[in-house]
């Protein structure tokens, strides 16, 4: 990663071209759409399986306790979940209301239906194949087919109605993984009353449902129907949203991932590997190899689900860097913190980094500074033109919080480094509130070449951004005004060791000097 | 800066000034371009739901039919009820099985004090032998088909072939022309409550020969 401060301005490599094909990011769908015929198929489905779904936890309510204690176990394993999947999603997040319906398709609709069907097309197994076939291999033949094919159909009616709400892979996942989510919560409050009922002497209901817990959410809650429902959305995603691939190249990839997912719910449900559980004198298996299970057939479609997101992620990247592109005003955002936008670890590396410079009230700055950024790519891809309106509020927001970041004071700096330069905001050429650097003395003062013919460099217009050292992960020092001379005394990559009159120096992306004639 | 900001019109480019109208328009089209795919896909739905019960319906269930169990008893299996290979051929006890449930069915051949109650509690002693862990719940007592009969359900964690699994049963006891006939029915956990319906009509088609 270059440390340059290349600002969003400067098309980056790879971007697709001003507003060739960007999605519209900005534009929230309602989901309520009575003129689409898939808002009334999935209303239909809901009221009909809404109806079945209260009777079964009208049913299962019967033994209360467990019943209780198994939503309030469940409810604590998906909200932390939900949270994770949702904010995954980087720059544009689905609306609340979508995310909730790709929820109740799974946890209402999805369920209920596949109660019908899995004993349906397990008894057909039966009768087709052998009892023993469905009993020993029906979960892993039937259980995929039916599940995937019923949650997948959640994503796709949901795509129906508010299309528009698809505008990348990350969608799919999103909108799918939700999905498994509420299919996995209601599926095991069913398992974990199943348990309770199977001993209905039992005094305290806890026991079988905490024994489930441990088995299908320690054990196994990272394998399920998130990840495999995360997969198949994603398929769907691919074949529906790149629209500029050939569509058999489309249906070839996206239905690989497809089959990826039902392949990781038959490989789950199946009898494979169960000598992992084996125990000696009828003991229940540890949890310990509960987990070892789950670990040997779920991992490598995780790891598979970790990559395509990180894929995802990267192509949300790309399509927040083209909306942004040919912003008239450099310091919007500049290319380090484009960069530190592009992942949450990145972004709460930089919050940290601010915190530990400029205390709390500088986190806390700098992740508003993030969100803003956000926020005005949504603007900017709604409006389209850079000069409406709202995009220049957005934008003083954006400088506002950069001048409060850059009024804070330093509260630490490393052993041996130069002293804190003063930010001041000011108003630059460009209307922007730029902390300029006073000249600071350094810890090893390098005097500037002075012999004659030595090359000199100009600052560009907006000024650049400077370091105490070549090292993009601290923050920078200063900004150095525009049209600042300056001597280049070092090259390191694409950083340039530069000084200036009075003998101060800094480190700076050399790619932004303007060589003076 | 040479890029032309997105969304804004060239020098000399005419400015779309119906965009309006013509975005209702596409959003119309866009209603009827979805019409199909929705119907399409409430037909996968129906096809997988609807038209999975209505083939299973439709397909014959294989029937092991009715079955000596000795002492003169005699059971009918439930559609879907089948033999396990391992038991056929047997008559002094069957073992019926349904998808991954499985039913075994035995006269007593022994004495007993009196009642199926009895029959139970020698059962639950010689289940809670052979088995490391099992938990046995309450004790009812019920008639099926107008027979003295007693149930227990249990939960127990079996070993077969270094394979170790949670199995949800039920013991029943019933005592029918005054001969013992006893049922164990287990599957794995969580699967046991779609067999129950079947099991209550195979133990009311119990008769004894005379």
């Amino acid at each position: 990663m270059s440390a340059s401060t290349e600002p969003a301005a400067h098309a980056p490599r790879g971007a697709p071209a001003p507003g060739a094909g960007r999605p519209a990011w900005g534009v929230q769908t309602s989901l309520i759409q009575p003129r689409q015929p898939a808002f009334w198929l999935y209303v239909t489905l809901l009221a009909i399986d809404g109806y079945l779904f209260v009777g079964e936890q009208s049913l299962m309510s019967g033994h209360t306790m467990a019943w209780l204690l198994s939503w309030v176990l469940v409810l604590a394993y998906a909200a932390p979940v939900a949270l994770i999947v949702y904010r995954l999603d980087l720059f544009e997040r689905e609306p609340k209301l979508v995310l909730a319906a790709a929820l109740i398709w799974g946890g209402v609709i999805a369920t209920s239906m596949a109660g019908h069907a899995n004993e349906a097309w397990l008894s057909i197994l039966g009768k087709v194949a052998s009892p023993e076939l469905a009993g020993q291999w029906g979960a892993a033949i039937v259980g995929p087919g039916v599940e995937e094919t019923l949650k997948l159909a959640g994503v796709v009616t949901l795509f129906l109605i508010v299309p528009g709400e698809f505008d990348g892979l990350m969608d799919g996942f999103v909108y799918g993984a939700m999905v498994g989510l509420g299919f996995t919560v209601v599926e095991d409050v069913s398992y974990f009353i199943t348990a309770v009922a199977a001993v209905p002497g039992t005094v305290d209901q806890s026991g079988p449902v905490f024994d489930t817990f441990l088995i299908r959410v320690v054990g196994g809650g990272l394998y399920g129907h998130v990840l495999f429902t995360g997969l198949t959305g994603l398929g769907f995603a691919y074949i529906a949203t790149r629209r500029s691939a050939a569509l058999s190249g489309r249906v070839w990839r996206g239905g690989l991932c497809i089959a990826a997912g039902v392949a990781a719910h038959a490989i789950w449900n199946s009898p494979l590997m169960e000598g992992i559980l084996a125990t000696s004198g009828g003991v229940a298996p540890s949890t310990l190899q509960w987990l070892e299970y789950g670990v040997v057939k779920g991992m490598p479609f995780l790891l598979l689900l970790g990559l395509l997101v990180l894929l995802a992620t990267r192509s949300e990247e790309k399509t927040f860097r083209s909306i942004v592109v040919g912003e008239p005003d450099p310091w919007l955002i500049t290319e380090p913190e484009m960069a530190s936008l592009r992942s949450l670890w990145a972004r709460r590396a930089g919050r940290a980094a601010a915190g530990q410079a400029r205390g709390p009230a500088g986190s806390r700055a700098l992740g508003r500074l993030q969100a803003a950024q956000i926020e005005y790519a949504m603007i900017r891809s709604r409006t389209g033109s850079p000069m409406d309106p709202a995009l220049e509020a957005q934008r003083q927001a954006i400088r506002a919080i950069r001048s409060e970041l850059a009024a804070l004071p330093h509260v630490s700096r490393p052993v041996g480094a130069p002293a804190p330069v003063t930010w001041q905001p000011v108003v630059g050429p460009l209307l922007v509130p730029l902390p300029v650097a006073e000249p600071a003395p350094t810890a090893e003062p390098v005097p500037v070449p002075a012999q004659a013919g030595a090359p000199t460099y100009l600052v560009p217009a907006g000024g650049v951004f400077a370091w105490d050292a070549p090292d993009p992960t601290r923050q920078p020092i200063a900004v150095l005004p525009e049209h600042t001379e300056l001597v280049v005394l070092a090259r390191a990559g694409e950083w340039a060791r530069v000084g200036a009159a009075g003998g101060s120096t800094w480190w700076v992306d050399g790619r932004l000097l303007v060589p003076q004639l | 800066m040479t890029d032309i900001p997105p969304g804004t019109s060239a020098p000399g480019e005419p400015v779309a000034a119906q965009a309006p109208v013509l975005a209702a328009a596409g959003g119309l089209r866009s209603e009827r371009a979805h019409l199909l795919p929705t119907v399409a896909l409430a037909a996968v739905i129906a096809a997988v739901v609807l038209g999975g019960m209505g083939l299973d319906r439709a397909l014959a269930a294989p029937s092991a039919g009715t079955l000596d169990l000795g002492r003169s008893l005699t059971i009918t299996a439930a559609p879907g009820w089948v033999l396990t290979p391992s038991a056929e051929g047997t008559t002094s006890a069957v073992q019926l099985r349904k998808a991954d449930a499985i039913l075994t069915a035995q006269a007593v051949d022994r004495s007993y004090s009196g009642d199926s109650a009895s029959v139970i509690e020698e059962a639950k002693k010689e289940l809670g032998d052979g088995t490391a862990q099992i938990s046995f719940g309450d004790v009812h007592h019920s008639p099926i088909g107008g027979h003295d009969a007693t149930y227990v359900s249990f939960q127990a964690t079996i070993t077969t072939s270094g394979r170790s699994g949670v199995v949800d049963g039920e013991v029943i006891a019933m005592v029918v022309g005054g001969e013992a006939v006893m049922f164990e029915l287990a599957a794995p956990q969580g699967r046991l409550g779609s067999a129950g319906d079947d099991v209550q009509t195979m133990l009311e088609s119990v008769r004894v020969g005379r």
